[in-house]
């Protein structure tokens, strides 16, 4: 009921093409995330969807309607905010309440509703704040609230959790999630944090320069990354131009292999000299000239490293070897 | 170490002769003025300049029993609050525009409206003079109050307009999907956000207001439309020559909330004076 | 992709958004929304028309007439030829040049200077109260001030007598400097604060660091101030300056309260030579006539000064 497609979706802004031709079905109460650098489009697209921008070119169509032509207050879609964008001359409380006055929701069901999300994003105590009182990660809950009191079809979130620590990031993300499945409202989360975009989508779209480079599953996006982009952008990866991908028995064609899937052996097929170590925490990623080319291999903490200098064996599964079908 | 104390101590030297004499520059003259509005006439002009006068209430007697003081102050609290009310009737939804809203010849007509504040009153003075004589307006509190208006207009557009470019973009795309309309957003979030240049220009105006003189001159004429600005030249009148006492009396009775106001708005000032060029 | 979580707990059911029946969308004119911006600013705008451009195009016409109460007698451009060979007008407009460019210097170098002592001062909201008081006072009050310490009071004179600067009482309105002198005092001291304020505003708002900087490699404030200070903060006083200039031109009050244009209209400024002509004398064709031609620079110098000016101020 709530799907949202994209339909060959051009935007321009004067002579640079910031979205080119893109399409995009959002499946009903599905957890979408836009992954990409910045300035790759997935800002302008989430803007295009909640009716902030009117797409040069293509059609957008909410619940099974084209929406092209209908103002972003009337779309019934929510948005939070990178920066939150609380009202600041409004308590906590007005800000909430803000979008059932506008939507004209029965000024007797305002409180009840209030207090509904605010429990929800556990925001107890703060109601007769204002925003400035607040912390960063208060503030983010306050946003939520804002966003879910209207019980809107679709959530967008435009990197939400951009300001906050990473504890409290990581915490966040569990409960976004967490929410987004007890709601089932149809949420489209914009990152360029490829470890928060892994953790929480059901699908996850990367993008580049303004298209679409991969969608699909995370496990399917890291596992088999279709083009160099991807592979490079989505977690690390050796990304194999065709001469070394068949020096290392493959096919002659760009492959990604992941570090952590590459083993240092001592001798065998593949040897190579160690150029540097790097210390990560949870293990180390140890560079390997190889082949004319430079790999990097991950190796788990309590294993035996390597001096610089020294010459080292790879081995990995032939199945970890990810030929792609882009370049 | 020690070569950089003494040119410290210099420059604080230095720095206080200099400060302190333009200091006294500037209070002598208002101090020794308040002096003239409480000394009696024989002692105002006279061959041998008095500094130290027999004070006296002679001025404050003359002002509320020969002249309609009230009625001036009225004039002027109706002429310059009625002006402020009309600048920002027009400037807010003005300055919305200008500062949140891509159209074509926003450039322009920002400049339009921005190159009206540099025509000289002189310019217009014979226009506008006919204009409120044909319109029936001439020696009314309303001529005054819409001339007002029109000279600050464009210094309470630009200030407000700047204020408003502070506010960041993202409030009111939070508002427009959260389903606000253009005008809720202005009247909820955008006029509260930008308050304090709201005020800061409605200050800004009021003072430009009472201080106006030359369309008072031309258009007030008699006790009916004068106001405190044109009164002051009135007091010039007839065989008793200038009343200086008068004038000096009537100058701080409007000096004094001008002050006040002023030190509400002192952080915004600079910003406001230069129409939103310099953020304070 | 679809993620079957069943909807489970109390809040869930009472949040089950998708079931509800979503209302049907509401379409608004793209014409109106196109047309918005400019019925926003459409009031202000026409206000500003009635208010300036009525006044230019009856100046303009008026200007082609001799008007002598009610009766206009076409003149064509007679006004304008008598203008150009009328040496009171050329006396207003190089009197406004001169006393005008005189007080403007005199008020930024005044300025800068008690900006620079004052701005790091830890009494500076006190130095700031201070200094602002005379631009709070309503002109016609300050002229008022001065013309009683000049003239009438002989305040002036009897302080410079007391020095020993002169010995007699002078009188100031017989001379044409001193006459000019009196009136550049009185716009100094009334509009000095307003130059002021912008500037410490200005150096207030610098950034602290490079004044760090240059602290550490042993420049001394002179120096920084001359050198640092002042190049970054050019594009505000091209602000504070050009709207001051623009004021200064229009000088009137202190000239019709103090001087009545006197000695031999050595200080008329032109805005009273147009109420002089127009009021006074009621020459309304003729001085309309003024208008335009003062209108005319108005407009050059707003087109090019002015634009630049809040163009390299907004940066």
């Amino acid at each position: 009921m709530a799907s949202i497609h994209l339909q060959n979706i051009v935007k321009r802004y004067g002579a640079f093409t910031g979205v080119q031709h893109m399409s995009l079905d959002i499946q009903d109460e599905e957890f979408l995330v836009l992954l990409g650098p910045s300035g790759c489009g997935k800002t302008t697209t989430m803007r295009m969807i909640a009716g902030l921008e009117t797409p040069t070119e293509g059609n957008i169509v909410i619940g099974g309607e084209v929406v092209n032509e209908i103002d972003a207050r009337d779309r019934d879609v929510a948005m939070v905010f990178q920066g939150y964008a609380l009202y600041p001359n409004m308590s906590i409380y007005e800000n909430i309440r803000f979008p059932l006055r506008m939507r004209g929701v029965p000024a007797a069901e305002h409180d009840r509703r209030i207090r509904q999300a605010a429990d929800m994003v556990e925001l107890g105590s703060f109601l007769d704040r204002k925003p400035g009182a607040l912390s960063g990660g208060q503030r983010q809950r306050v946003a939520l609230a804002r966003a879910l009191v209207n019980e809107p079809r679709v959530l967008l979130l435009d990197e939400p959790l951009g300001a906050l620590d990473l504890k409290l990031r990581e915490a966040m993300q569990d409960e976004l999630k967490a929410l987004q499945q007890r709601l089932g409202i149809t949420f489209v989360f914009v990152t360029h944090d490829q470890h928060e975009a892994l953790s929480m989508a059901d699908s996850l779209a990367v993008f580049n320069e303004g298209r679409i480079a991969q969608i699909g599953t995370p496990e399917d996006i890291y596992a088999r990354p279709r083009t160099r982009f991807v592979a490079d952008f989505v977690g690390s990866s050796n990304v194999l131009p065709p001469d070394v991908t068949r020096a290392l028995g493959g096919p002659a064609h760009w492959a990604s292999l992941r570090p952590e899937s590459l083993r240092l052996t001592f001798g065998g097929p593949v040897t190579g000299t160690v150029t540097a170590l790097r210390y990560l925490g949870a293990g180390s990623r140890v560079s390997v000239q190889i082949a004319g080319a430079e790999l990097a291999a991950f190796v788990p903490a309590g294993q035996p490293l390597p001096e610089p200098g020294a010459s080292v064996g790879l081995g990995f599964d032939m199945a970890a070897l990810h030929v792609m079908e882009g370049a | 170490m020690a070569s950089v104390r003494k040119t410290r101590g210099e420059s604080l030297l230095l720095r206080y002769i200099v400060l302190g004499s333009w200091a006294a520059v500037c209070l002598l003259p208002i101090l020794w003025f308040l002096t003239v509005g409480f000394r009696p006439r024989t002692e105002i002009i006279t061959p041998q300049p008095i500094y130290w006068p027999n004070w006296s209430l002679d001025a404050w007697y003359l002002l509320t029993s020969d002249w309609p003081i009230a009625q001036y102050l009225r004039n002027s609290v109706l002429a310059v609050a009625g002006s402020v009310v009309i600048d920002l009737i027009l400037a807010i939804p003005a300055a919305y525009a200008l500062s949140r809203y891509e159209f074509k010849g926003r450039e322009d007509i920002g400049f339009y409206i921005l190159s009206t504040r540099m025509m000289a009153p002189a310019i217009v003075a014979v226009p506008i003079f006919f204009l409120f004589r044909n319109m029936g307006l001439l020696d009314t509190v309303w001529a005054l109050m819409l001339i007002y208006a029109a000279i600050n207009l464009s210094l309470v557009t630009w200030i407000i307009r700047s204020y408003m470019l502070d506010i960041p973009k993202e409030l009111e795309d939070a508002a427009r999907t959260d389903g606000a309309g253009d005008l809720t957003i202005l009247r909820e979030i955008i006029v509260p956000a930008c308050l304090p240049g709201i005020i800061t220009a409605a200050v800004i105006a009021a003072i430009f207001a009472i201080n106006e003189f030359l369309f008072t001159l031309l258009i007030a004429s008699t006790s009916k439309a004068y106001t405190m600005s044109v009164a002051l030249a009135n007091f010039t009148g007839g065989s008793d020559g200038v009343i200086y006492n008068a004038i000096a009396l009537v100058s701080f009775l409007a000096f004094v909330p001008i002050l006040i106001l002023v030190i509400l708005i002192q952080k915004h000032l600079s910003r406001g004076l230069t129409m939103g060029a310099v953020k304070g | 992709m679809m993620t079957q979580v069943p909807a489970s707990g109390t809040e869930g059911a009472a949040y089950a958004a998708p079931d509800r029946p979503s209302p049907p969308l509401r379409r608004r004119s793209p014409a109106l929304r196109k047309a918005f911006p400019y019925l926003l600013v459409a009031p202000a705008l026409a206000y500003l028309l009635v208010i300036t451009l009525y006044p230019g195009i009856f100046a303009i016409y008026q200007s082609l007439f001799v008007v002598k109460f009610n009766s206009w007698d076409w003149a064509g451009i007679d006004n304008y030829t008598r203008l150009m060979k009328d040496r009171e007008f050329w006396a207003a407009l190089g009197n406004t040049a001169i006393i005008g460019g005189l007080s403007l210097a005199l008020q930024t170098g005044i300025a800068l200077a008690i900006a620079y002592f004052a701005y790091r001062d830890p009494l500076i909201r006190g130095w700031r109260i201070i200094f602002l008081m005379p631009m709070l006072f309503m002109p016609s009050a300050v002229a008022f001030i001065w013309k009683l310490a000049f003239n009438d009071g002989r305040v002036i004179s009897d302080l410079l007598m007391r020095v020993g600067i002169v010995d007699g009482n002078v009188d100031w309105l017989a001379h044409i400097w001193l006459a000019r002198f009196t009136l550049i005092v009185a716009d100094v001291w009334q509009w000095t604060p307003f130059l002021f304020i912008i500037f410490v505003a200005a150096l207030q708002g610098q950034d602290q660091e490079i004044e760090e900087a240059a602290r550490l490699d042993g420049a001394s404030w002179p120096r920084i101030f001359w050198n640092i200070s002042l190049p970054m903060m050019r594009p505000i006083i091209v602000v504070a300056i050009t709207l001051r200039g623009i004021d200064i031109t229009t000088m009137f009050t202190n000239v019709y309260i103090m001087t009545q244009g006197s000695p031999g209209g050595a200080t008329e400024t032109m805005s009273f030579f147009i109420y002089r002509q127009g009021f006074r004398m009621f020459n309304f064709g003729y001085a309309s006539a003024a208008s335009v031609l003062m209108l005319v620079m108005t407009v050059i110098i707003a087109q090019t000064v002015v634009k630049r000016a809040f163009h390299s101020g907004k940066k």
